[in-house]
């Protein structure tokens, strides 16, 4: 299981496993793109079991923050550790989306 | 430690989780690791992606060393010539969402995540050397410079 889906107040809740990298997130952006097909249009990168994301993962968030913006939507983040703050801002994404502490003032962002 | 990658589906995921365990052991603070591994990642599947010439199966070495409180990280392959020194940084970064192309971070990250990053092409392969200084705990004086040229 490389991540859980779930949904809160109407938001679809992704929550990556421990590393959401090149050989995790290909499946997670096609579950995404299909949720996201289906209507889902705010999702929460929930990542508090998460130590570890690498390109191939903030691909798949850039990818759901495009498709949502596009139908009004948006995306957001939360429980992020440190070093998956650091790969987000150094990549200077942290504008594409969202930031919160905790999962329910995510969920209330978007 | 040296390992050689295949070019087999999980063999980025046996590479990354061979190199953390080696350097969590070796006493390397989470945060070093954490950029190495991410650094190892993104330059190994970006040879795995880009380098292949023709039909011909890539060969890729990887050793990791720690020597005078550097991370030394090279990477060797006989794909195709490629200088991520002179690689240019995404020119999106600051770009509006709807503008901004889908990928093409790696190695704006590697080259963030590092110290110091080395390259040369000899005898048909590409030679990377990625330095990482790390953080030494209650030493005040200055260390000396990381070994700055890959093996040859």
């Amino acid at each position: 299981m490389t991540a859980e889906y779930l949904e809160q107040d109407g938001v679809l809740v992704v929550q990556p496993g421990k590393r959401l990298d090149t050989t995790t997130a290909p499946e997670v952006g096609r579950e995404l793109s299909t949720r996201i097909e289906a209507g889902a249009n705010r999702v929460v990168f929930n990542f508090q079991n998460t130590d570890y994301l690498s390109s191939a993962g903030l691909r798949v968030m850039m990818v759901a923050a495009k498709a949502t913006a596009k139908n009004g939507g948006g995306v957001a983040l939360c429980g992020a550790n440190t070093h998956v703050k650091q790969v987000v801002e150094l990549c200077g994404m942290e504008s594409l989306f969202k930031m919160a502490g905790n999962l329910d003032k995510a969920v209330k962002l978007l | 430690m040296k390992v050689h990658v295949s070019d087999t589906s999980d063999a980025v995921a046996q590479l990354i989780e061979q190199s953390e365990s080696y350097l969590m052991e070796a006493g390397v603070p989470f945060a070093a690791v954490h950029a190495a591994i991410l650094s190892l990642e993104e330059m190994v599947v970006n040879i795995l992606k880009h380098g292949k010439l023709g039909d011909r199966s890539l060969d890729i070495e990887v050793a990791l060393q720690l020597d005078a409180g550097c991370l030394m990280i090279d990477i060797s392959d006989d794909g195709q010539p490629f200088d991520p020194t002179v690689a240019m940084p995404p020119d999106h970064i600051d770009a509006p969402l709807e503008d901004r192309p889908i990928g093409g971070l790696g190695i704006h990250l590697v080259k963030t995540l590092n110290d110091e990053l080395i390259y040369r092409r000899s005898d048909g392969r590409n030679h990377l050397r990625m330095v990482k200084r790390l953080p030494e705990a209650g030493l005040t004086t200055a260390s000396p410079p990381c070994p700055d040229s890959p093996p040859s």
